[in-house]
């Protein structure tokens, strides 16, 4: 019986994901490349040889890189400072930082929506300033997209960096400044090599939540700034061309994939080679 | 390279950690700081270390002022009580470490890793990591890395907390016979007053942040400043008595246990009336024939064999339990429940007086 144990604790999990994961997405390759006649390309055909669609997919992919950026930029201070700080205001502050994620991401996408139309509160705030001199239209762009997806999906890299950040032994950091590391070399060589698995984690969350994101781009963004996931939704609900629309959907699923074990490749041996040199 | 910390003092809010310590350590010697927990040790050694700004005071190393200085600057090596090996890191990699940020070249680097290596028995393990050593091979990687970038002062927090019993005292004095050897000047944090006991040169033995006594081992052993230090280093029997008499050379203090002690008058601070406690060791008990006159009447409770000593536990005749650490052979027989005497080396006697008693 203990030798099966395992095997049935996986069971429900596994059982799960084959049915709700891995058949949908095997019935979508299969219509992706299904007509009438049997097996045919021909879906695929017409997204490769449209040019649209590589501007699409290209800014599917620079609104994920962005993004990611974004939030690592933001993310990590935060992070580490939180995981850092000895004061009984830090648990306070993470959950605070987790709040926005109570809110669901049509509502969050309304409140940019606010701030970035033509005489909404960041177009006003620039004008007063002086720092433009007629009023800005930040919704409808991908800029906006990218601020407001950014803010979305900023808690969840914080909350990945801070478990990683609490789980490194500040020790380790003291031990390299004895040994006469200036504290940002130590923070290098030890802290972040150390946090580069989560890092990764964190990044790859993120990047892969912003370019299946939907909401977000298509309150925000609407339809100057077309993504992949909007226009998956378009043919799907809209056109009702379901094996086009789960061609591109299996593309989407491909490019994830291979940006995660290059991105996640990448960063390895980076790290590798910082230890070794 | 001597240290030299005066009035130094930290607190978070109102809470204080260090309260006003002043100690010296000269050149080549080993300091321990002993107390229990919470009692600032380890802040002191973190603010020596640079890890930690002092509220106020100061830290000198070899006459100049380090309080401002920061950790990477100072010449200190650190071994700390988890060790903080980078664990991704090989043990010549953790050893190394120091010497890459020192800038030495690769031959030298090499060279000097494989000596310290060989000097802490960790030859064939330097492609370890650290997760792949026992705790025994941990903490000597530790010290190799803290010692290969040859510093004039080793900072010890606890090197020893996670070593068994028969490791700790071999690694403790492997440890001072390094100390010696790299002439090093040293602080060593300890909770545990026998490894303090036998390492250091000087004891300074804390509370609350606050510095009880600072003397020799032996000093501090046979002299405690007060109650706490006498309670916190070694066992102690505290009998309540009261002083009835004083003249030139002597006091004489009557025991609530029914008799009447002689001790030194330069040691006791009090007068006739006066209540308190003596400090008895239990080494400075033993068992007698019933009969003679001044013995403590006594009933055995239990007795704890020990190997060369045996513990024998006791109830006095006033009710307080008396331990006597007494040799095997001359327990005669005695079971629990029997009555003994037993008979004080008033030499070995401490008053405390009740005031003191905080």
């Amino acid at each position: 019986m203990a030798r099966f144990a395992p095997v049935l604790l996986f069971a429900p999990c596994a059982f799960a994901y084959a049915v709700f994961f891995i058949w949908p997405q095997a019935s979508l390759l299969a219509m992706s490349a299904t007509e009438k006649a049997g097996f045919t390309l021909a879906q695929y055909e017409r997204f490769f040889v449209d040019s649209y669609y590589w501007e699409m997919l290209g800014r599917t992919l620079w609104l994920g890189f962005a993004v990611t950026a974004i939030t690592l930029l933001l993310g990590v201070p935060t992070a580490y400072l939180l995981a850092r700080s000895q004061s009984r205001w830090a648990s306070f502050l993470l959950l605070l930082t987790t709040f926005p994620l109570l809110v669901s991401a049509v509502v969050r996408s309304f409140g940019w929506m606010v701030l970035f139309f033509r005489d909404g509160l960041l177009s006003r705030t620039l004008l007063a300033l002086g720092i433009v001199n007629h009023p800005v239209q930040t919704m409808y762009t991908m800029t906006g997209v990218i601020i407001a997806l950014a803010q979305v999906l900023l808690p969840l890299m914080i909350l990945t960096l801070h478990g990683v950040f609490k789980s490194i032994d500040r020790d380790l950091e003291y031990a390299a400044m004895s040994l006469g590391a200036r504290p940002s070399v130590a923070l290098g060589l030890v802290t972040f090599r150390l946090a580069s698995g989560g890092i990764v984690a964190g990044s790859l969350l993120v990047f892969s939540l912003a370019i299946s994101a939907f909401a977000t781009p298509s309150l925000v963004g609407g339809a100057r700034a077309n993504v992949m996931a909007t226009a998956i939704y378009e043919q799907a609900v809209e056109l009702l061309d379901w094996p086009f629309a789960a061609a591109l959907a299996t593309i989407l699923l491909v490019v994830v994939l291979a940006v995660s074990l290059a991105y996640g490749a990448l960063l390895e041996g980076r790290a590798d080679k910082e230890a070794s040199r | 390279m001597d240290i030299e910390i005066n009035h130094l003092r930290k607190t978070y809010g109102s809470a204080v950690a260090v309260a006003d310590l002043s100690v010296k350590v000269p050149q080549g010697r080993m300091l321990a700081l002993l107390g229990p927990s919470g009692c600032g040790k380890t802040t002191t050694l973190r603010m020596v270390a640079g890890f930690i700004e002092p509220t106020s005071g100061s830290i000198r190393a070899g006459g100049s002022d380090i309080t401002r200085i920061p950790a990477h600057k100072r010449d200190t090596g650190l071994v700390f009580q988890n060790y903080a090996l980078f664990p991704h890191m090989s043990a010549a990699e953790n050893i190394a470490f120091g010497l890459r940020r020192r800038g030495v070249g690769r031959a030298e680097r090499d060279q000097r890793v494989g000596v310290m290596l060989d000097k802490l028995k960790l030859s064939g393990l330097a492609d370890r990591l650290p997760r792949q050593l026992s705790g025994g091979q941990q903490q000597r990687v530790a010290v190799a890395r803290a010692l290969v970038i040859n510093p004039s002062i080793l900072l010890l927090d606890e090197p020893f907390s996670n070593l068994d019993a028969k490791l700790r005292e071999s690694t403790g004095l492997e440890m001072s016979r390094l100390q010696r050897e790299f002439g090093l000047t040293s602080i060593f944090v300890t909770h545990d007053q026998s490894e303090a006991m036998s390492i250091a040169d000087t004891i300074a033995v804390m509370k609350d942040g606050e510095l009880q006594q600072l003397d020799s081992a032996s000093e501090i052993y046979e002299k405690p400043a007060n109650r706490f230090v006498a309670d916190f280093i070694g066992r102690a029997n505290f009998l309540p008595g009261r002083i009835t008499g004083r003249n030139d050379t002597h006091v004489s203090i009557a025991l609530a246990a029914g008799i009447t002690v002689e001790l030194q008058a330069s040691g006791v601070a009090g007068s006739p009336g006066d209540d308190g406690e003596v400090l008895l060791r239990p080494e400075a008990v033993s068992v007698t024939d019933a009969g003679p006159a001044n013995t403590l009447k006594a009933t055995v409770e239990q007795i704890s064999y020990q190997g060369s000593i045996a513990n024998l536990h006791g109830t006095l005749s006033d009710g307080s339990a008396i331990v006597a650490s007494v040799p095997p052979d001359t327990l005669r027989g005695l079971a629990p429940g029997d009555a003994m005497s037993l008979v004080i080396r008033a030499n070995a006697l401490r008053w405390f007086g009740r005031r003191q008693q905080v």
